[in-house]
Protein backbone atom coordinates (compact mmCIF):
# COMPACT_ATOMS: atom_id res chain seq x y z
CA UNK A 1 0.00 0.00 0.00
CA UNK A 2 2.77 2.48 0.95
CA UNK A 3 4.70 1.55 -2.16
CA UNK A 4 1.68 2.27 -4.37
CA UNK A 5 1.21 5.64 -2.66
CA UNK A 6 4.80 6.59 -3.36
CA UNK A 7 4.76 5.68 -7.05
CA UNK A 8 2.13 8.24 -8.16
CA UNK A 9 3.99 10.93 -6.22
CA UNK A 10 7.24 9.98 -7.91
CA UNK A 11 5.52 10.11 -11.28
CA UNK A 12 4.35 13.66 -10.60
CA UNK A 13 7.85 14.92 -9.94
CA UNK A 14 9.31 16.68 -12.97
CA UNK A 15 12.27 14.92 -14.52
CA UNK A 16 15.49 16.85 -14.51
CA UNK A 17 16.09 18.02 -18.04
CA UNK A 18 18.90 19.87 -19.66
CA UNK A 19 17.71 23.45 -19.52
CA UNK A 20 19.57 26.52 -20.59
CA UNK A 21 19.30 29.73 -18.70
CA UNK A 22 19.71 33.05 -20.49
CA UNK A 23 23.05 34.54 -19.72
CA UNK A 24 23.43 37.62 -17.61
CA UNK A 25 24.54 40.86 -19.23
CA UNK A 26 28.11 40.31 -18.02
CA UNK A 27 28.33 36.77 -19.47
CA UNK A 28 26.61 37.71 -22.74
CA UNK A 29 28.99 37.48 -25.71
CA UNK A 30 29.95 40.74 -27.38
CA UNK A 31 28.48 41.76 -30.69
CA UNK A 32 31.75 41.13 -32.51
CA UNK A 33 31.91 37.60 -31.17
CA UNK A 34 28.34 36.94 -32.24
CA UNK A 35 29.00 38.31 -35.70
CA UNK A 36 32.13 36.18 -36.09
CA UNK A 37 30.22 33.16 -34.86
CA UNK A 38 27.38 33.67 -37.32
CA UNK A 39 29.71 34.38 -40.23
CA UNK A 40 31.70 31.27 -39.43
CA UNK A 41 28.52 29.22 -39.16
CA UNK A 42 27.47 30.56 -42.55
CA UNK A 43 30.78 29.89 -44.29
CA UNK A 44 31.11 26.29 -43.08
CA UNK A 45 28.01 24.36 -41.99
CA UNK A 46 28.38 23.34 -38.38
CA UNK A 47 31.34 25.61 -37.64
CA UNK A 48 29.26 27.76 -35.31
CA UNK A 49 28.41 24.76 -33.16
CA UNK A 50 32.03 23.64 -33.26
CA UNK A 51 33.22 27.02 -32.00
CA UNK A 52 30.72 26.76 -29.16
CA UNK A 53 32.10 23.39 -28.13
CA UNK A 54 29.22 21.28 -29.44
CA UNK A 55 31.47 19.09 -31.55
CA UNK A 56 29.18 16.13 -32.16
CA UNK A 57 26.36 18.39 -33.20
CA UNK A 58 28.74 20.27 -35.46
CA UNK A 59 29.87 17.06 -37.14
CA UNK A 60 26.33 15.80 -37.68
CA UNK A 61 25.15 19.12 -39.08
CA UNK A 62 28.20 19.41 -41.33
CA UNK A 63 27.78 15.91 -42.73
CA UNK A 64 24.03 16.35 -43.29
CA UNK A 65 24.20 19.70 -45.03
CA UNK A 66 27.25 18.90 -47.13
CA UNK A 67 25.76 15.56 -48.12
CA UNK A 68 22.61 17.33 -49.24
CA UNK A 69 24.65 19.82 -51.26
CA UNK A 70 26.72 17.08 -52.89
CA UNK A 71 23.58 15.16 -53.82
CA UNK A 72 22.33 18.33 -55.44
CA UNK A 73 25.51 18.56 -57.47
CA UNK A 74 25.29 14.89 -58.43
CA UNK A 75 21.79 15.52 -59.76
CA UNK A 76 23.13 18.47 -61.72
CA UNK A 77 21.10 21.05 -59.89
CA UNK A 78 21.13 24.57 -61.23
CA UNK A 79 23.16 27.40 -59.75
CA UNK A 80 21.00 30.50 -59.84
CA UNK A 81 22.34 33.97 -60.45
CA UNK A 82 21.27 37.46 -59.50
CA UNK A 83 21.15 38.48 -63.13
CA UNK A 84 17.70 37.21 -63.91
CA UNK A 85 14.31 38.79 -64.37
CA UNK A 86 12.60 36.37 -62.05
CA UNK A 87 12.56 37.28 -58.36
CA UNK A 88 12.22 33.60 -57.50
CA UNK A 89 15.48 32.78 -59.24
CA UNK A 90 17.17 35.63 -57.38
CA UNK A 91 15.82 34.25 -54.12
CA UNK A 92 17.06 30.85 -55.18
CA UNK A 93 20.55 32.33 -55.61
CA UNK A 94 20.53 33.67 -52.08
CA UNK A 95 19.21 30.34 -50.85
CA UNK A 96 22.11 28.52 -52.45
CA UNK A 97 24.58 31.08 -51.15
CA UNK A 98 23.44 30.35 -47.61
CA UNK A 99 25.47 27.13 -47.72
CA UNK A 100 28.59 29.28 -47.54
CA UNK A 101 31.79 28.47 -49.39
CA UNK A 102 30.35 25.29 -50.89
CA UNK A 103 28.87 27.04 -53.91
CA UNK A 104 32.01 29.02 -54.86
CA UNK A 105 34.10 25.93 -54.16
CA UNK A 106 31.95 23.88 -56.51
CA UNK A 107 32.40 26.48 -59.22
CA UNK A 108 36.13 26.58 -58.55
CA UNK A 109 36.40 22.82 -58.99
CA UNK A 110 34.64 23.00 -62.32
CA UNK A 111 30.96 22.52 -61.67
CA UNK A 112 29.34 24.11 -64.72
CA UNK A 113 26.27 25.35 -62.87
CA UNK A 114 23.87 22.58 -63.68
CA UNK A 115 22.24 21.02 -66.70
CA UNK A 116 18.61 21.99 -67.18
CA UNK A 117 18.06 19.11 -69.59
CA UNK A 118 19.30 16.47 -67.17
CA UNK A 119 16.53 14.22 -65.87
CA UNK A 120 17.06 14.92 -62.16
CA UNK A 121 18.10 18.55 -62.45
CA UNK A 122 14.95 19.89 -60.77
CA UNK A 123 15.49 17.63 -57.79
CA UNK A 124 19.11 18.67 -57.62
CA UNK A 125 18.17 22.34 -57.55
CA UNK A 126 15.78 21.68 -54.69
CA UNK A 127 18.54 19.89 -52.80
CA UNK A 128 20.94 22.79 -53.28
CA UNK A 129 18.50 25.43 -52.05
CA UNK A 130 17.31 23.26 -49.17
CA UNK A 131 20.90 22.77 -48.03
CA UNK A 132 21.20 26.54 -47.81
CA UNK A 133 17.99 26.82 -45.84
CA UNK A 134 19.13 24.16 -43.39
CA UNK A 135 22.34 26.09 -42.86
CA UNK A 136 20.29 29.17 -42.01
CA UNK A 137 18.56 27.16 -39.30
CA UNK A 138 21.95 26.05 -38.02
CA UNK A 139 23.19 29.66 -37.90
CA UNK A 140 20.17 30.69 -35.87
CA UNK A 141 20.63 27.69 -33.59
CA UNK A 142 24.27 28.59 -32.99
CA UNK A 143 23.20 32.16 -32.20
CA UNK A 144 20.66 30.93 -29.65
CA UNK A 145 23.22 28.64 -28.03
CA UNK A 146 25.71 31.52 -27.78
CA UNK A 147 23.10 33.63 -26.00
CA UNK A 148 22.31 30.81 -23.61
CA UNK A 149 18.77 30.28 -24.85
CA UNK A 150 19.53 26.65 -25.69
CA UNK A 151 21.86 24.07 -24.12
CA UNK B 1 25.90 -0.09 -59.84
CA UNK B 2 22.23 0.24 -60.82
CA UNK B 3 19.13 -0.07 -58.75
CA UNK B 4 15.42 0.29 -59.28
CA UNK B 5 15.25 3.77 -57.81
CA UNK B 6 18.62 5.32 -58.40
CA UNK B 7 21.00 5.08 -61.29
CA UNK B 8 24.45 6.40 -60.72
CA UNK B 9 26.91 6.77 -63.48
CA UNK B 10 30.53 7.48 -62.80
CA UNK B 11 32.37 8.93 -65.70
CA UNK B 12 35.81 10.40 -65.81
CA UNK B 13 34.59 12.96 -68.29
CA UNK B 14 31.22 14.03 -66.98
CA UNK B 15 31.72 13.36 -63.29
CA UNK B 16 29.27 11.71 -60.99
CA UNK B 17 25.71 11.84 -62.31
CA UNK B 18 22.67 10.63 -60.48
CA UNK B 19 19.35 9.93 -62.14
CA UNK B 20 16.81 9.43 -59.45
CA UNK B 21 13.15 8.53 -59.15
CA UNK B 22 10.79 10.83 -57.34
CA UNK B 23 10.26 8.65 -54.29
CA UNK B 24 13.99 8.09 -53.87
CA UNK B 25 14.54 11.84 -54.10
CA UNK B 26 11.92 12.32 -51.43
CA UNK B 27 13.58 9.83 -49.10
CA UNK B 28 17.06 11.26 -49.71
CA UNK B 29 15.72 14.77 -49.14
CA UNK B 30 13.89 13.85 -45.95
CA UNK B 31 16.89 12.18 -44.36
CA UNK B 32 19.25 15.14 -43.84
CA UNK B 33 16.34 17.51 -43.22
CA UNK B 34 15.06 15.26 -40.44
CA UNK B 35 18.52 14.90 -38.96
CA UNK B 36 18.99 18.68 -38.84
CA UNK B 37 15.50 19.22 -37.43
CA UNK B 38 16.18 16.70 -34.70
CA UNK B 39 19.57 18.13 -33.79
CA UNK B 40 18.51 21.75 -33.53
CA UNK B 41 15.02 21.31 -32.12
CA UNK B 42 15.57 19.16 -29.06
CA UNK B 43 17.88 19.31 -26.08
CA UNK B 44 18.82 15.74 -25.19
CA UNK B 45 20.25 13.09 -27.53
CA UNK B 46 17.32 10.75 -27.00
CA UNK B 47 14.82 13.47 -27.82
CA UNK B 48 16.79 14.42 -30.91
CA UNK B 49 16.82 10.89 -32.26
CA UNK B 50 13.13 10.40 -31.59
CA UNK B 51 12.17 13.73 -33.12
CA UNK B 52 14.34 13.12 -36.18
CA UNK B 53 12.84 9.69 -36.70
CA UNK B 54 9.34 11.06 -36.24
CA UNK B 55 10.05 13.86 -38.69
CA UNK B 56 11.40 11.44 -41.28
CA UNK B 57 8.42 9.16 -40.88
CA UNK B 58 6.02 12.03 -41.29
CA UNK B 59 7.80 13.30 -44.39
CA UNK B 60 7.64 9.95 -46.13
CA UNK B 61 4.26 8.97 -44.73
CA UNK B 62 2.52 12.12 -45.81
CA UNK B 63 4.06 11.84 -49.25
CA UNK B 64 2.70 8.33 -49.65
CA UNK B 65 -0.73 9.39 -48.40
CA UNK B 66 -0.82 12.42 -50.68
CA UNK B 67 0.22 10.25 -53.58
CA UNK B 68 -2.71 7.95 -53.01
CA UNK B 69 -5.08 10.87 -52.57
CA UNK B 70 -3.95 12.36 -55.88
CA UNK B 71 -4.19 8.98 -57.57
CA UNK B 72 -7.75 8.43 -56.35
CA UNK B 73 -8.74 11.99 -57.16
CA UNK B 74 -7.49 11.62 -60.71
CA UNK B 75 -9.45 8.47 -61.39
Amino acid sequence: MAKRAVEPEAALKPKPEAKAEPRSEAARPRLGQLVRLCVGAWLVPGLGHFLLGRRWRALILFVSIVMMFLLGLAMKGEFFSTQSDSILRTLGYFGEMCVGVAMPAARFFGYPGGDLFFASSDYGTAFLVAAGMLNVLCILDAYDIALGRKP
Amino acid sequence: MTSWLVTCHLSLVTGFNMVIQHFAALVLFSLPVSVVFGVISKDTPRERVLYGAKSFGLFVGFAVVLGWVMYLAAR
